[in-house]
């Protein structure tokens, strides 16, 4: 090979290389702009306001859960006058019809039940059909469209409502807190998502006044905002919270995040389900994505949604298990190369992410001190114990390949050197398939021990980027995306 | 898929298409507002909870407020991390 061809290879695999910096640079901004939601946020336009509430409940087989929702949502600090609740039923098997009909009772004009025929045509088409009766007649002024499970806090809904005052803001949305009573190591894993995804992203969206999505479980939108789409939400996509989101502020209405309204969720407890839910949404967002191919990086045809800043923000998310496979087919492509090079890559990128590692966990953990007491370890745990080792290596390359060896007696060979570097050049790759495994195991006895295992060793981020990448490859196929439910039992901290 | 015809029901409902209720002491032309007269708690009664604008003005700034321990937050973070940055290479020669 000439020195021409190797330098321009060369030259190539570092600025692939350079592409995995862009997540880790565009994570940074994002936490920096957290910090400036102290100076800059929504608090000054906001006053008490309460607008009467049309809350929709979609119920399919809540049996189990929404007879308390109701009871909880009834008990809001809220006027009670000014809270309707619309619950419809989506032809429930189990005993919703039932439980929504006592409480009717119980709360006279203020639960409405809907019903439903024929049902699994999925959430979308089940709100709609409520906000339908809300818009009916002119009563509601607001709409809170919200999961049957999931519970309010008492301030939650005023803290909400607050924000629209100010008529330039169409929906506000809300913290949810990963809220099982029983916690396992995967609700764990999602409380410190959850922080990270809602507390700190979500800020940080307030800033650049582009907000990627609503929580479908906690969105309330004015009733001018809900006309203005239409009367009704998205049934096209697998991903009608992001597509309302989006046309919300592509209407001209601002989306804003409040995030002292506090909405608990009980989230999925074995990897299966979560892959499932996951799936749900990482297909959804692809077709957001090519939805709005239109206007990604073109500030011109909308001033927030369109800029830089949030298209870099959004494709890193969607792009990053790419990113994981092709940066350590670079790596291994440099160490073939040039040794050197490959490892002075090796280590920039990934003591760049260890810096960054390091100041979310402290910074995000101070977000929400319930979430800190309950999932400190895996915040330190969501790389992947064997990430934090590679990002070890990157710090202190003699650590692990000399002094810790030598603390034994030991020495790696010529070979083994090679097998070691390796395996953390690839590792970021190698995890993704290992979470695959994670979850194809876990029905079986060994699995149900060993998942759990190989979850805190490859790490919840990277399992996400293996649901992400099984997403890419469906909507490549163009299989169907069929609307699969979430199992819930009710299991939610009262 | 239609609305059956149970208690409850939207049909049913005695407010429904049936006059806006309001909070007393809502300004005219500002529907939905909270009254401007300020009670000492925020009281939950047997019709529910009723609203207290000065104490729920006094709650925004509050949390208006708390906004501002993002950036020490930050700060800490920050710290912590050069810290342990430091100290490992210190530990890692």
């Amino acid at each position: 090979m000439s020195d021409r061809l190797r330098d321009t290879l060369a030259f190539n695999l570092l600025l692939i290389v350079g592409l995995g910096l862009v997540p880790v640079l565009s994570t940074l901004i994002q936490l920096i702009l957290v910090a400036v939601h102290g100076a800059r946020n929504h608090y000054r336009a906001a006053e008490p306001y309460f607008p009467r509430v049309a809350v929709i409940i979609p119920a399919w087989n809540e049996g189990a859960v929404v007879g308390a929702s109701i009871d909880r949502l009834m008990a809001l600090e809220y006027p009670r006058e000014r809270l309707r609740l619309f619950v419809v039923d989506d032809a429930s098997t189990d005993g919703t019809a039932d439980v929504v009909r006592d409480k009717a009772l119980a709360y006279p004009g203020s639960v409405v039940y809907l019903h439903r025929e024929v049902g699994g045509e999925g959430k979308a088409h089940t709100l709609n059909h409520g906000i339908r009766a809300a818009l009916a007649d002119d009563w509601m002024q607001a709409v809170l469209i919200m999961d049957a499970d999931v519970i309010y806090l008492p301030d939650s809904l005023r803290k909400m409502t607050r924000h629209l005052a100010d008529p330039a803001v169409g929906a506000v949305t809300a913290y949810i807190r990963e809220g099982s009573r029983h916690k396992t190591y995967l609700t764990r894993f999602i409380g410190f998502e959850y922080v990270l995804g809602q507390l700190a992203a979500r800020r940080a969206q307030n800033i650049v006044s582009a907000m990627a999505c609503l929580a479908g479980g906690a969105q309330l939108h004015s009733r001018e905002n809900i006309e203005a789409l239409g009367g009704q939400i998205e049934t096209a996509t697998l991903a009608e919270d992001t597509i309302t989101t989006f046309e919300t502020q592509l209407q001209g209405r601002r989306a804003v995040f409040e995030p002292y309204a506090v909405v608990l969720a009980e989230e999925p407890v074995t990897v299966a389900a979560l892959w499932r839910q996951r799936l749900r949404w990482a297909r959804g967002n692809l077709q957001v994505t090519r939805r709005y191919r239109w206007l990604w990086f073109r500030r011109g045809r909308d001033r927030y949604l369109g800029g830089v800043g949030f298209a870099v923000q959004w494709f890193s998310i969607l792009v990053l298990p790419l990113v994981m496979v092709v940066v350590p087919l670079a790596f291994l492509g440099l160490f073939v190369l040039d040794d050197d090079l490959a490892r002075l890559a090796f280590r920039t990128l990934w003591i760049a992410a260890a810096c960054l590692y390091l100041f979310a966990v402290v910074f995000v953990l101070q977000l929400d001190p319930v979430i800190a007491r309950t999932s400190w370890r895996e915040a330190l745990m969501f790389p992947g114990v064997i990430s934090v080792l590679v990002m070890i290596t990157a710090f202190f390359p003699n650590l692990l390949e000399k002094r810790i060896p030598s603390l034994f007696g030991l020495e790696l060979t010529a070979g083994g050197r090679v097998v070691w570097t390796l395996f953390v050049y690839l590792w970021v790759s190698v995890s993704m398939i290992v979470g695959v495994v994670a979850k194809e195991i876990e029905p079986t006895r060994v699995g149900r021990y060993l998942t759990p295992v190989l979850v805190y060793l490859v790490g919840y981020g990277p399992l996400q980027c293996a649901v992400a990448v099984d997403a890419f490859y469906r909507q490549m196929r163009h299989e169907d995306a069929t609307w699969a439910k979430t199992e819930k039992t009710g299991r939610v901290l009262g | 898929m239609s609305d059956t015809d149970r208690p409850g029901h939207l049909a049913d409902a005695p407010e429904a298409g049936g006059p806006v209720p309001r909070v007393p002491g809502t300004a005219d032309g500002a529907a939905g507002h909270a009254p401007d007269v300020g009670r000492h708690a925020l009281a939950a009664t047997e019709q529910g909870w009723s609203p207290d604008a000065a104490a729920l003005r006094e709650e925004i700034e509050h949390d208006r407020r708390s906004e501002w321990r993002l950036p020490a937050q930050a700060v800490v973070a920050a710290v912590v991390t050069a810290a342990i940055t430091v100290v490992g290479q210190m530990l890692g020669r």
